[in-house]
């Protein structure tokens, strides 16, 4: 049993109108993402910005509330659960978010905030919390003087170290990392990367690890799923994707990528203009007005996503679900 | 032949209630004609300070030329005066920034903000500024230019406002073009058609480009030559293929080996160990040194300076061979 499945999850925003207007657009920023995620293991989300992967980040977990489809956690279905069973089960479920400086409350102590959940789940009594939250800072590469700090005195490698020992501080089992790693410096967001390796192996956590940028998102997951315009358009196993990649999208964004490697010519795909917009996405495939390989029907029918194995793809042109 | 641009130790600092912050701590490089100059490194390590004191752009009352040489084309721009300095920007150097929305003012239409650039450095009048904006437009590949010129820069995508800026610093032929971080706001497919785009535009008008970023990837791809900064100076200088296959300072190597790699490698990340350390209190000797596997005691004592250690190959380390 998959330790999260996700069915058919959509959010729809609604589009304020004028001041008279009632709202009749929507935003369609998830519009039907069906997946899941073995214990123990991390699948990576990418995509570029509007394309739903914050959203659907915060959906799993409940953040925001779906407006449709079913999130299954440990074989149990989240979406019509009151608060306080969701408060329970949210103690499982934690998150990493991409600004460490607007994540952390400035008026409250590291030892504080990394307790506070402890606190919140009576998981330690008062007098074990402050070992425990120190034994946690260590863990993080913190030291045990950072415990009467505020976070201003703290850079963004050791902030975002605060924001991760504050997921771990209630026995997290499935960490959504939202950027976690982006607004960082390379040699600091590797630290960061390697430090959440490790406590994967030491804690066995699951991770749902969502970011724009495809190098990172290799690196640390077993399977990738591409978003484009609120759907999946294919997910593969990381070494399968990267060298196997079937939608045209995928392909696109992997040639974008420059690679610290000047005798690379490999011939690059730019895409021509830019993401559609969510709220009237174009007909058929999304994709098709910047596809290179469009054909007539992709303009009129939907392709859905098709496995091959673990490999599944939503192209009418290439993959398994190929139609033309 | 003399180089384009020749920067001759250059030392800026700010100063702060704190103290002096020696930004920019002797940097020495040259651009030659055409060429594109990547300058790579971390926040704070001092590269979009070598850009702005090249531009002398530096935030008045703080900011200062503390020392060195800044030769355009024979002439030294830290000694010109505010109204010489006026002229160089636009029409001989121009630049360019990360952050599209807030270079562009939101209350004129971009044909305007076009139009009034072309205006402040060339004697024409407002209806050959308005085609000259008009022929920028269809330069930088926007579509129907003409309608174009009456949207407000909130109308358009992040790529479009980076092409409008482009547009805007081209608008007068310049010899050089300072790229801070182009593209660093920017998704990577729309990364890839700036990039191109520069790229084009610099076959076709002849410019040099210093192109700043914190990216590896963006270097290697376009740069003819690559300087590396950390903690205010040049730590190492070579020719991309060069600098990639035979990195040779050991923050060059750290910083390379922290990039995951796409396509297999699965270990952990070589990361180098602790933090930048305090412009306000750079550390003896070598800055690099308490983040360095290999310092000793002589790297605490001398400030290692970049020597050639192969033609072409310059390394400011006591320990490269």
């Amino acid at each position: 049993m998959p330790l999260l499945e996700i069915r058919d999850i959509k959010k729809y925003f609604p589009v304020r109108g004028g001041l008279f207007t009632r709202s009749r657009e929507q935003v369609k920023a998830v519009d039907g993402v069906t997946l899941s995620v073995e214990d123990g293991e991390t699948v990576g989300l990418v995509g570029e910005s509007g394309c739903g992967k914050s959203t659907l980040g915060r959906c799993v977990i409940r953040l925001i509330e779906p407006t449709a489809g079913q999130i299954l956690f440990e074989g149990r279905d989240l979406t019509g659960l009151g608060w306080s069973a969701m408060r329970d089960v949210r103690r499982k479920m934690q998150i990493i978010f991409q600004d460490p400086y607007a994540s952390l409350n400035p008026r409250m102590r590291v030892g504080d905030i990394v307790g506070e959940g402890m606190r919140i789940h009576s998981i330690a009594r008062a007098d074990e919390r402050r070992s425990r939250v120190m034994d946690l800072l260590a863990r993080v590469g913190l030291r045990e003087e950072h415990y009467g700090r505020y976070p201003h005195e703290f850079s963004g490698g050791q902030r975002q170290r605060i924001g991760i020992a504050r997921a771990l501080a209630v026995n997290a089992k499935f960490i959504v990392a939202d950027e976690a790693v982006s607004a960082l410096d390379v040699s600091i967001q590797a630290q960061i990367l390697n430090l959440l390796l490790d406590l994967q192996k030491d804690f066995g956590l699951t991770y749902f690890f969502i970011s724009h940028d495809l190098r990172v998102v290799e690196h640390v997951s077993r399977r990738v799923a591409v978003m484009y315009l609120g759907k999946i358009v294919e997910i593969a196993p990381a070494g399968k994707l990267y060298g196997e990649a079937q939608h045209p999208y995928t392909r696109a964004l992997m040639s974008a990528v420059p690679l610290p490697d000047p005798t690379r010519k490999a011939a690059r795909m730019v895409l021509q203009g830019d993401v559609p917009s969510p709220i009237n996405p174009p007909t058929g495939c999304s994709f098709h007005p910047r596809c290179p390989f469009a054909k007539k029907i992709c303009a009129e029918k939907e392709p859905l996503l098709t496995y091959d194995g673990g490999h599944g793809v939503a192209c009418h042109v290439f993959g398994p679900g190929r139609t033309v | 032949m003399g180089s384009l641009l020749q920067v001759r130790d250059l030392r800026t600092s700010f100063f702060t209630s704190d103290g002096e912050v020696r930004a920019v701590d002797g940097v020495t490089f040259d651009i030659e004609d055409g060429e594109t100059v990547g300058l790579v490194g971390e926040s704070g390590c001092g590269k979009s300070v070598t850009a702005l004191s090249i531009m002398r752009l530096l935030p008045k009352g703080t900011g200062r030329l503390v020392g060195g040489e800044i030769i355009y084309r024979g002439r030294d721009l830290a000694t010109l005066s505010d109204e010489e300095m006026r002229r160089i920007r636009g029409n001989e150097i121009s630049m360019i920034f990360q952050e599209p929305m807030t270079s562009l003012n939101p209350v004129f239409t971009i044909g305007e903000q076009i139009a009034e650039a072309v205006r402040l450095h060339q004697r024409v009048d407002k209806r050959e500024a308005r085609d000259r904006a008009v022929e920028m437009l269809r330069l930088v590949k926007i579509a129907d230019p003409e309608k174009r010129l009456r949207d407000y820069p909130h109308q358009l995508s992040g790529g479009m406002r980076q092409r409008v800026m482009i547009a805007m610093a081209l608008s007068c032929n310049p010899k050089l073009l300072m790229a801070d971080e182009p593209t660093t706001a920017l998704d990577v497919t729309i990364q890839a058609q700036i990039l191109e785009l520069i790229a084009e535009l610099q076959a076709k008008l002849g410019m040099a480009v210093l192109l700043i970023t914190h990216d590896l990837g963006v270097v290697a791809e376009r740069a003819n030559h690559v300087a590396v900064m950390y903690a205010g100076k040049i730590v190492e200088r070579a020719r991309p293929d060069v600098i990639f296959s035979r990195p040779m300072h050991p923050y060059t190597i750290g910083l390379m080996n922290s990039v995951p790699g796409v396509g297999g490698r699965k270990a952990r990340l070589d990361a180098i160990p602790g933090i930048v350390p305090s412009p306000l209190h750079w550390p003896s000797g070598c800055r690099f040194r308490d983040r360095c596997g290999r310092a000793d005691a002589a790297c605490a004592e001398t400030q290692p300076d970049l020597r050639e250690v192969e033609p072409g190959h310059w390394v400011a380390c006591l320990k490269a061979a």
